[in-house]
C-alpha cells in the first residue's frame, strides 16, 4: 500500500501522526501493518496519557481512498495498485522470504518502516563491511564483548518489533545500548538504533537526540568511510530537519545524501522534491519526482498526488503527469503502429484527449 | 377469434401478415354466420390463407431465416466487442453488421432478402482482411482484436498508470502476431501452394481419367479448397487430410498412365529405328528418357509425347537422301551402279547411319574417278594399238575357249547320253526280270528321262538305242 506521507503543512504533530501507525515485522520478514485495535493497544503500552483512538480519529493515508488525479490513474486501476504495492510487503511465495528494503519497497517505503527496513538493510554487504570493521576495531581494543553486546541489542530489537508493545524490552535495549555507546562511541551502528528508539512513538520519543544521534552516526561513519551509511544518515537526519520546519537543512542533507548514495535509497529523491514542492520549487521539485519515477519506481507519481507538500505545486504537478501520459501514449501508438494496428481516429482522439486534460488543468 | 399455428407459420413481413389478417377477419365472419352456404364458402378462403402461408414460409425460410442463419455464423467470426477507436477493418465490420441487422431486423421479406448482399461483403472483407495479414484464421483473428481491446482500454483510460501497463498488453499483440505468422507460414502456405499444384496437375492431365473418377477428384479439391480458404486452421488440418488422398490418387492414377505412355513412346520410337537416320534416332531416344525423368519429377504427363521431335521431317529426310543417290546412280548406267542402288534401296529398310550412305556416296565417286581415268586414257595416241592388240588378244583366247569348250561338252554329252543308255538298260532289265515284258511307254514317262535332247529309239531284249544331242548310243541288255 502506498501511505501519504508526513508534511508540515498538515499542522499535525508528527508524534501524533506516527503514533496511528504501526508496522510489525512477521517471521517471515514480511510487514504488516497494525490495524486500529493494535495502534490503539500498542500507543497505550508505550504512552499512559494516550487516549483510544477511534475511526473518525485517524488521519487517512491509504492511497484508494484518496481522489487522485485522473490523468495519472483512473478509479479502477487503483485495486491493481494496491494489490501490486501489498505485495512488496509480502514474502514471495517462491522463496517464502520478504525482501524488504528501500529498492524492493519503493513508493512503499514510509518512515514508521524506518528501523524494520533498517534491520534488513544491515544484511547488505556495505554494511556487513562496516560491521566488520567496527568488530576488527572493538576486538583491537580490547572490547570484543561489546561487539557481541551489540549484535544481541540488535536481535532483541528485531524481535521487539514484533511485537512494539512491549516497552520493557525496549527499555533494556536502550539501556543496553547506551552502555554500549558509552564504552564505545566509534560505533555508527549503535547510535543509529538509538537514533531510532528516539523516533518511535513511546516515551522515548525525542527528535532532538534523534537528530544528535544520527548526527554522531555520521560522524563515525565517516571516520570508517562508508557511504552507505552516511548517506542513510543524511537521510534520517533530512527528515528530521524536514519535521523539525528546517527545510533548507533537509535539503542540505538529502543533496549530501545522494551524493553519499544515489542507487539503494530512492526515498531521498522523493523526500528532496517533497522539500522543494514544500517551498513552492515545482522545477526542483518536479526534476527529483521525475528521476525517481523513472530510475526507480513509477508508484512515486501517486505518493506525490497523495503528498500535502506537492499538494502546493499541483497545477505543474497535473502538467507533469499529461506530459509523461502523452510520452507513455505517444510511445504505446507508436508501438500499434508498427504492428500495423492503427486507429481511424487515433490523432484526433490523442489531439482532442490532450487539449481536454490542458483545459482541465 | 381464428389463428393460425405461429409455430408453423412464421409470417415476419408485414403485408403478409395483413394480407393474412383480412382473410381470418373473413373466415371468422363466414364462421359466425354459421349457415351451411358460409361454412361451404369458407373452403375457398381457407385455400387462399393456406396459399399465402405457404408462400409466407418459402420467402420466411429464403430471406429471413436462411441469411440470418449465415448472419448469425458469421458473426461468430467477429465475436470480440466492437470498442472505439475503431481500426479501418472494424469500422467497416460495424458498418456492415449495423446495415445487415438493420435489414434483418425489418419486417419485410425484400429488405431481408437485401442482406445477402451486404452478408457477402462482410464474408469478403473478412477473407480479404485474412489474406492482407496474414491471418487467415477467424480465432486468432478474435484472440488479436481482444488483446487489442485491452489497450483500447488503456487509451479509454488515458492515464499514465494505464499506458505503462501497456508494454505488457503490446507484447501479448505482438506474440499473437508472431506465433500466427509461423503458423501461417507452417501449416497454411504450403497447402495453398499444395493446392495449387494439385489443381494444374489435374487440369493438365484430366484426359488421363476417366469421367468418374475426374468428377471425384474435382469435388475432392473443391472440398478441400474450400477448406482452406474458410478462415481457419482447424479446417487447414482437415484440407490437408484431403490433400494428401487426392495426391496419391492422382500420383497412382498418373503413374498408370505413365507405363502406358512410356511404353507406348518406347515402341513408337521402336518402330522408328528404320525410318530415320541412326543418329537422329539415338538423340530422341535420349531426349525421351531425359523426358520420362522429368514427367517423373514433376508428374506433368502431358509434355510425354513425341511431336516436338519433328518425326516426319527426319523420316523424309533419310528418304529423300537415299532416294537422291539412288536417282544419282541409276543416271550412270554402268554396272557398278547397279549394285549401288541396290545396297542403297537396303538402307531404306534398315537401321541406317548416315555413315553408311557417305560410304556409299565414297563408293560412288570412287567408280566415277576410275571411269573418268579410263576415259582419259582412251584419248591417248598410242590407244589404238593397244585396243587392236587387246581385240587380238580377246579373240584367240575366245577361240582357244571355245574349242575347249566344244571338246569338253562333246566329252560331257557323251558320257551323259552313255548315262542315259545305261539307265534306260537297267530299267529294262528291271522289267524283264520282274515281268519278262518291256513297257516302253512306262519308261519315256520316268521323271530322270525327261529331256527334249533324248529320244528312246528302239528297246528289245537284247539292245537299247538312244538318240541325245543327235547322236546314236546302243547299250546290250544284260543277262537275267
Amino acid at each position: 500500500m502506498i501511505l501519504k506521507p508526513f508534511s508540515v503543512s498538515m499542522n499535525v504533530n508528527y508524534r501524533e501522526f506516527i503514533s496511528q501507525n504501526y508496522f510489525v515485522v512477521l517471521p517471515d520478514h514480511g510487514l504488516k501493518r497494525v490495524n486500529l485495535k493494535g495502534v490503539n493497544k500498542i500507543s497505550k503500552e508505550n504512552d499512559p496519557d494516550f487516549k483510544e483512538l477511534e475511526e473518525k480519529d485517524l488521519i487517512p493515508r491509504k492511497f484508494d481512498e484518496m481522489n487522485l488525479t485522473s490523468e495519472l490513474i483512473n478509479e479502477g486501476e487503483k485495486s491493481y495498485i494496491s494489490d501490486q504495492s501489498k505485495k512488496r510487503l509480502e514474502s514471495s511465495e517462491k522463496d517464502k522470504c520478504a525482501d524488504i528494503n528501500f529498492i524492493s519497497l519503493g513508493a512503499v517505503f514510509s518512515f514508521e518502516m524506518l528501523d524494520i527496513v533498517w534491520l534488513n538493510e544491515m544484511e547488505n554487504a556495505e554494511v556487513h563491511q562496516a560491521l566488520d570493521v567496527i568488530k576488527d576495531s572493538l576486538i583491537f581494543s580490547g572490547k570484543g564483548d561489546l561487539n557481541e553486546k551489540f549484535k544481541n541489542f540488535t536481535q532483541m530489537y528485531s524481535k521487539y518489533l514484533e511485537n512494539p508493545s512491549d516497552k520493557n524490552q525496549l527499555s533494556n535495549i536502550k539501556s543496553g545500548i547506551e552502555e554500549c555507546i558509552k564504552n564505545y562511541q566509534e560505533n555508527p551502528f549503535s547510535h543509529i538504533l538509538l537514533g531510532m528508539i528516539y523516533l518511535r512513538p513511546t516515551i522515548y520519543f525525542d527528535l532532538n537526540k534523534a537528530y544528535d544521534e544520527f548526527l554522531s552516526a555520521k560522524k563515525y561513519s565517516l571516520e570508517i568511510e562508508n557511504h552507505y551509511l552516511l548517506g542513510c544518515c543524511n537521510f534520517v537526519l533530512a527528515w528530521i530537519s524536514y519535521i523539525k520546519k528546517d527545510t533548507n537543512e533537509a535539503i542540505e542533507f538529502s543533496q549530501e545524501a545522494i551524493d553519499n548514495e544515489f542507487m539503494n535509497i530512492p526515498e531521498i529523491y522523493f523526500n528532496l522534491a517533497k522539500f522543494y514542492a514544500s517551498l513552492n520549487d515545482h522545477e526542483n521539485a518536479l526534476k527529483l519526482l521525475d528521476e525517481v519515477i523513472n530510475r526507480f519506481d513509477l508508484l512515486y507519481a501517486i505518493k506525490a498526488d497523495i503528498d500535502n507538500d506537492f499538494n502546493l505545486i499541483k497545477g505543474e504537478l497535473i502538467k507533469y503527469f499529461i506530459r509523461i501520459r502523452d510520452e507513455e501514449k505517444s510511445k504505446m501508438l507508436d508501438k500499434l503502429n508498427s504492428l500495423g494496428i492503427d486507429f481511424t481516429n487515433s490523432a484526433d482522439v490523442k489531439e482532442t484527449e490532450t487539449a481536454s486534460s490542458a483545459e482541465k488543468t | 377469434m381464428i389463428n393460425y399455428n405461429s409455430q408453423i407459420y412464421k409470417v415476419r413481413d408485414q403485408s403478409f401478415e395483413k394480407e393474412c389478417k383480412i382473410i381470418i377477419d373473413q373466415l371468422y365472419t363466414l364462421y359466425l354466420t354459421n349457415s351451411f352456404f358460409s361454412y361451404h364458402q369458407s373452403a375457398d378462403t381457407i385455400n387462399r390463407l393456406s396459399l399465402i402461408l405457404s408462400k409466407n414460409n418459402e420467402n420466411y425460410i429464403r430471406f429471413y431465416k436462411d441469411t440470418s442463419i449465415r448472419f448469425s455464423a458469421l458473426k461468430e467470426r467477429v465475436s470480440w466487442d466492437l470498442i472505439e477507436p475503431l481500426t479501418n477493418f472494424e469500422r467497416d465490420i460495424k458498418m456492415l453488421t449495423d446495415e445487415i441487422q438493420d435489414l434483418l431486423g425489418a419486417q419485410d421479406y425484400n429488405q431481408n432478402g437485401k442482406a445477402k448482399e451486404k452478408i457477402n461483403f462482410l464474408d469478403n472483407l473478412l477473407r480479404e482482411y485474412g489474406k492482407k495479414t496474414k491471418m487467415p484464421d477467424y480465432l486468432t483473428r478474435c484472440r488479436f482484436f481482444n488483446s487489442i481491446n485491452e489497450v483500447k482500454k488503456i487509451i479509454n483510460t488515458n492515464s499514465l498508470i494505464s499506458y505503462r501497463s501497456a508494454p505488457g498488453k503490446l507484447y501479448g499483440i505482438e506474440k499473437i502476431i508472431s506465433e500466427n505468422l509461423k503458423k501461417y507460414v507452417k501449416e497454411y502456405l504450403p497447402y495453398t501452394k499444395k493446392l495449387d499444384a494439385i489443381k494444374a496437375s489435374f487440369d493438365k492431365s484430366k484426359t488421363y481419367f476417366t469421367i468418374k473418377d475426374a468428377k471425384v477428384i474435382k469435388e475432392q479439391i473443391d472440398k478441400s479448397e474450400k477448406l482452406i480458404y474458410n478462415d481457419s486452421y482447424d479446417d487447414i488440418t482437415i484440407a490437408s487430410d484431403l490433400l494428401t488422398e487426392i495426391d496419391s490418387k492422382l500420383f497412382n492414377i498418373q503413374s498408370i498412365k505413365k507405363t502406358k505412355i512410356e511404353e507406348s513412346i518406347n515402341s513408337q520410337l521402336e518402330a522408328l529405328r528404320k525410318f530415320i537416320w541412326k543418329e537422329d534416332w539415338e538423340d530422341i531416344n535420349n531426349a525421351v528418357k531425359v523426358m520420362i525423368s522429368e514427367a517423373e519429377n514433376s508428374g506433368q504427363l502431358y509434355k510425354l509425347n513425341l511431336d516436338k521431335f519433328n518425326i516426319e521431317n527426319k523420316k523424309r529426310e533419310k528418304k529423300e537422301q537415299i532416294f537422291e543417290l539412288i536417282r544419282n546412280e541409276e543416271s550412270k548406267k554402268n554396272f557398278r551402279s547397279a549394285e549401288i542402288v541396290e545396297k542403297a534401296r537396303n538402307l531404306l529398310s534398315v537401321e541406317t547411319s548416315r555413315k553408311e550412305l557417305e560410304e556409299l556416296l565414297k563408293a560412288t565417286s570412287q567408280q566415277d574417278r576410275s571411269k573418268e581415268k579410263q576415259i582419259t586414257m582412251g584419248k591417248r595416241p598410242y590407244s589404238k594399238i593397244l585396243k587392236y592388240s587387246f581385240y587380238i588378244i580377246f579373240l584367240f583366247t575366245a577361240l582357244t575357249i571355245f574349242i575347249i569348250n566344244h571338246y569338253k561338252n562333246n566329252e560331257h554329252f557323251e558320257t551323259k547320253g552313255n548315262r542315259y543308255a545305261d539307265i534306260i538298260e537297267t530299267i529294262v532289265y528291271a522289267q524283264l526280270k520282274s515281268s519278262n515284258e518291256v513297257d516302253i511307254e512306262s519308261i519315256r514317262k520316268k521323271p530322270i528321262l525327261q529331256n527334249n535332247e533324248l529320244k528312246i529309239i528302239s528297246i528289245d531284249n537284247s539292245e537299247v538305242v538312244i538318240e541325245y544331242r543327235n547322236k546314236i548310243y546302243k547299250k546290250n541288255i544284260r543277262k537275267k
